[in-house]
């Protein structure tokens, strides 16, 4: 195996307010890696920093062996880098094929553009009935597939997975994470950010604990879904 | 339904915020308002009847150096800079306080001038009034052109109304051509003065007496900054920085924000009205061609010069430039493109302007400041006691 | 005929009457002159149009009322004239066979493209991007905004001084054919029919292709376009670019309809008429501006006729701006390319 995405001492901060202190941890390659963590915890700003959208003060980020740290966001989605991010970020005005088909624009290669449509087509059924339809005007859940049918369209080396579960229905929660089973079954690594940690420690392969902006504690999935600190504070077992 | 800033994306966010922290620090001027908020309620009365002073004894002065002339009487220039100080201190209203962008001052000046002019002027067929009481009606009528013109654009994001005041500024300059009994060109002569004859037989106010004609614009200037002030320091004052800072967020905390905004941009347009009046009395002459639009870009440019948000900012700004053109008479053709660049250059360098906005709320600044002095200096005082307690009740088994 | 519309501050004469009227109306000119009107409306509709389309293009990726627009505008009419007149065209139109005078316009037309787009593509790059950067408020991107576009307007101004250019006339339009007893000219026709085919290119381009896409997903959600991959400041400049396009072809209809009509403050009006357009069409909606453009040329002439003086037009097209605010802001249309669906 080797290490796809590596974070070193990341440091990322809004102004004088530090989100992160000195993040580190790594994702290899064919892995999901679970990151959880309570509201505030740094999670989604971890996942804008590796995206682009924030820069870093300090720290470095490899993927693929590369430093991308100052590399442009749009350059990173080419290198292989895509996101559904959080609160889905579907463009409301256009239709889901027109969702989708934004998932590519910055793929270098064009062949294999309709299998991989195809792919997400077998993944969510639900999204090809709803093809015509505009973005805006879909449900939760169906807006959360189209997000990870749009970035699966990129045809990512990493996918990152913000809060995929957030505001949904549980049956819709457990289909969902069954899907982020299967792409990456398919082969494709996963980075996912969770407030729901059951589903998420049970489904990833390592996962990291998240606390206002440093890293508790690591291991695999399984060894820290019987941790009894995290069962209390993120189970909601006491 | 959202509104949303140009592309503010979350890195733009996340510089704005690491600027505005470290600007905090590094404030121009910001040592001045320390100082005069660590002084004395007497001494700064006595800071300001000294310059109130000066202020008023500036045009019989005429300082060299200073002065305008021999390119431009001197005590017509301070009144100039006065009439651009008030201007800028009822634009200040609208666009520091309440955060709109007017763009179209210059038809309320033309406004209040018209206004003027239609009531004292013997080329007018409507009653004629006093000149001194043309100066509330002034003010009056163009709160009203505020009114019908921001009802419609306020409810709207900034953008439109910044669009539709910059056309209401061409449209009345247009209007006062085409329709005739606004006589275009011709205009109306002998618009009236306040009363007053001097020794000489000659009108105190004459048009060529700049001297009383400063004197009573720097008295109206006190007077607007008295009620602006007043306005700035209570509730309304507190909802136009909430609407400035984040308009939703004020909407949902239960501001009714359109009225607040209303209210700010008629209060602005009145006081446009009332420096059109002053200036109309001054010139005494009055026709189409004298409120041209780039002459808003001017009044824009002072406001946000002087730093918008303030009105000690705001008066330095109209000062400044009403005085740069008809001090430097050589580059007084290029004022427009000299403070266009200006605007510019401000936004991406200074966007707070030469005198930055207070950031804490103005109505308990100076209580508020006394209070958390008075806070610590009892805290210290308790952790002594304390300590000194402390010391005690050790003391006490050892003996 | 009906006279230039465009008010050239300066120069025109104030009547010298005793008359103390408000308004007065004139129902007979307006029944009289009708159709040749609403032609001739149609015709400045068109040009409207093409400018008010920067305007809608530029806001739906910002959010930001371009004010600098008019600029980009006037400046494309200095390459026209500019170009018209070093190949020999004056007052007079010369004396060409169609082709060459086909050809002198297309060139004519390039050039003024040139130089709206290099004005847009240096205010974007001097005045906006560093704004950007720095995440600057609404406010802070209104005033660069407004000082960008008088910055231009002097610029101008000291470089040409305060006079209209010399009228450059390009041909003497021939009647085609009548309809409703009004005759419509070669000249409206090519103004019509050309910019509604540029619209039309216009539409196509952001609905089909990929850049498009990119237009389209920057106004809707700049953070998820670049998520996307798309690069937004790369696609915010294509914005200025094809504004400063559409800007400069309508700099040569105008030239050909107004051809005295080229001072340094001339977008400024227009601006504001244009950007009517755009609102009444639906601001961000490429086919609203057409709509809204050809509405207000008409509009705007029927009130010439009818109050008097060709002043007027600026006027009613105004008085049509706060109107559409009060009851329809959204537009005729509605807003597309922004995000104002969701």
């Amino acid at each position: 195996m080797t290490t796809l995405l590596e974070l070193k001492d990341v440091v990322v901060g809004y102004g004088r307010i530090e989100a992160l202190h000195g993040l580190s941890f790594s994702v290899e390659e064919g892995e999901i890696v679970s990151l959880i963590g309570a509201n505030g915890a740094g999670k989604t700003t971890t996942m804008k920093a590796i995206s682009g959208l924030l820069n870093l003060s300090k720290g470095s980020i490899t993927f693929d062996g590369d430093d991308i740290s100052k590399v442009k966001a749009h350059v990173r989605v080419a290198r292989g880098i895509s996101q559904a991010p959080e609160g889905r970020g579907i463009f409301p005005g256009m239709t889901v094929l027109e969702n989708l088909d934004m998932g590519t624009y910055g793929r270098k290669d064009r062949t294999g553009v309709k299998e991989d449509l195809e792919r997400v087509f077998t993944l969510f059924p639900r999204l090809q009935e709803r093809r015509t339809q505009a973005g805006g005007t879909m449900s939760g859940g169906e807006q959360q597939m189209l997000a990870i049918g749009r970035a699966l369209m990129g045809r990512p080396r990493l996918l990152l997975l913000d809060e995929p579960s957030m505001g949904l229905a549980p049956q819709f929660i457990k289909q969902i994470f069954r899907i982020i089973t299967e792409i990456n079954e398919q082969g494709t690594t996963i980075l996912l950010v969770e407030q729901n940690a059951n589903q998420a420690l049970a489904r990833a392969h390592r996962a990291y604990v998240l606390e206002t902006g440093t890293i508790t504690h690591s291991g695999t999935g399984r060894e820290l879904l019987s941790d009894t600190a995290i069962k209390e504070a993120y189970l909601g077992v006491a | 339904m959202s509104e949303q800033t140009p592309v503010r994306t979350t890195r733009a966010v996340q510089l704005t915020e690491s600027r505005e922290a470290l600007g905090g620090r590094k404030q121009f001027l910001g040592g001045w308002r320390r100082r005069w908020n660590r002084m004395a309620r007497w001494q700064q009365w006595l800071f300001l009847i000294i310059v109130l002073a000066a202020v008023y004894y500036l045009p019989v002065a005429n300082p060299w150096l200073i002065t305008t002339e021999p390119g431009n009487d001197f005590p017509i220039a301070c009144f100039q800079m006065a009439v651009y100080a008030l201007v800028a201190v009822g634009l200040n209203v609208v666009v520091g306080f309440a955060g709109l962008l007017d763009l179209g001052y210059i038809a309320f000046f033309a406004i209040g001038s018209y206004t003027a002019a239609f009531f004292t002027s013997p080329d007018s067929s409507l009653i004629h009034i006093p000149y001194l009481w043309t100066l509330p009606l002034a003010l009056g009528i163009a709160m009203l052109f505020g009114v019908a013109l921001g009802l419609p654009t306020l409810r709207l994001r900034g953008d439109y109304l910044a669009i539709v005041t910059l056309g209401f500024g061409e449209i009345i300059r247009i209007l006062a051509t085409i329709i005739p009994a606004a006589r275009g060109q011709v205009g109306f002569k002998e618009v009236g003065h306040p009363p007053g004859t001097a020794s000489d037989g000659q009108p105190i106010f004459s048009v060529s007496n700049g001297v009383p004609w400063y004197w009573l614009a720097v008295t109206v200037i006190i007077v607007i900054l008295l009620l602006v002030g007043n306005l700035e320091r209570s509730r309304v004052g507190r909802a136009w920085i909430a609407i400035r800072e984040d308009e939703d967020a004020a909407e949902i905390m239960g501001v009714p924000t359109f009225k607040f905004k209303l209210w700010a941009f008629a209060i602005g347009a009145g006081v446009g009205g009332l420096s059109g009046a002053l200036f109309a009395g001054q010139v005494g002459f009055v026709n189409n061609q004298k409120f041209d639009v780039a002459t808003s870009m001017l009044f824009v440019a002072a406001v946000v010069l002087g730093g918008s948000g303030n009105k000690v900012g705001a008066i330095l700004g109209g000062a400044i430039v009403a005085y740069i053109p008809l001090r430097f008479t050589a580059i007084a053709d290029y004022k427009y493109l000299i403070f266009g660049i200006i605007l510019i250059v401000l936004m991406i360098f200074r966007p707070q302007g030469l005198v930055a906005a207070k950031a804490h709320l103005l109505t308990y600044s100076r209580l508020a400041l006394d209070k958390v002095s008075e806070f610590r200096a009892a805290r210290v005082a308790s952790e002594q006691e304390k300590a000194a307690a402390a010391e005690a009740a050790k003391g006490v088994p050892n003996e | 005929m009906l006279a230039t519309l465009f008010s050239l501050s300066a120069a025109l004469p104030a009547s010298v009457s005793t008359d103390n009227s408000w308004i007065n109306f004139d129902v007979t000119s307006l029944l009289q002159n009708f159709w040749p009107a609403t032609f001739d409306g149609l015709t400045f509709g068109a040009i409207y149009a093409l400018i008010a389309l920067g305007y809608t293009l530029v806001y739906g990726v910002l959010n930001l009322i371009n004010f600098a627009h008019s600029e980009v505008f006037i400046m494309g009419c200095y390459g026209v004239v500019f170009t018209l007149t070093s190949l020999g065209f004056g007052p007079n139109a010369p004396n060409l066979s169609i082709w060459a005078i086909i050809f002198n316009l297309i060139l004519a037309m390039l050039v003024g493209m040139v130089f709206s787009v290099v004005t847009a593509f240096v205010v974007e790059r001097v005045a906006y991007r560093p704004l950007r950067r720095r995440g600057a408020s609404r406010l802070a991107f209104l005033i660069t905004a407004l000082g960008a576009s008088f910055s231009i307007q002097y610029l101008i101004f000291l470089v040409r001084g305060s006079n209209a250019e010399p009228a450059v006339t390009m041909f003497i339009p021939t009647p085609i054919f009548q309809v409703f007893g009004a005759i419509i000219d070669s000249q409206q026709l090519t103004i019509v029919i050309a910019a509604i085919v540029m619209m039309v290119a216009t539409d196509q381009y952001i609905r089909r292709t990929r850049v498009g896409r990119g237009i389209r997903a920057v106004a809707q959600d700049p953070d998820t376009a670049t998520l996307m991959g798309v690069n937004k400041d790369r696609i915010i400049v294509t914005t200025f670019v094809i504004g400063g396009i559409l800007a400069g072809a309508a700099a040569l209809f105008y030239v050909m309809k107004v051809p005295s009509g080229v001072i340094y403050n001339g977008g400024f009006v227009l601006g504001i008429k244009a950007f009517a357009a755009a609102v009444l069409g639906g601001i961000g909606n490429v086919r609203g501006a057409l709509l809204g453009g050809l509405l207000i040329g008409v509009i705007g002439n029927y009130g010439q006729l009818l109050l008097g003086d060709s002043q007027w037009t600026d006027v009613v097209a105004f008085i049509v701006l706060v109107l559409v605010l009060l009851i329809r802001p959204s537009g005729l249309l509605g807003q597309t390319l922004g995000r104002s669906r969701a």
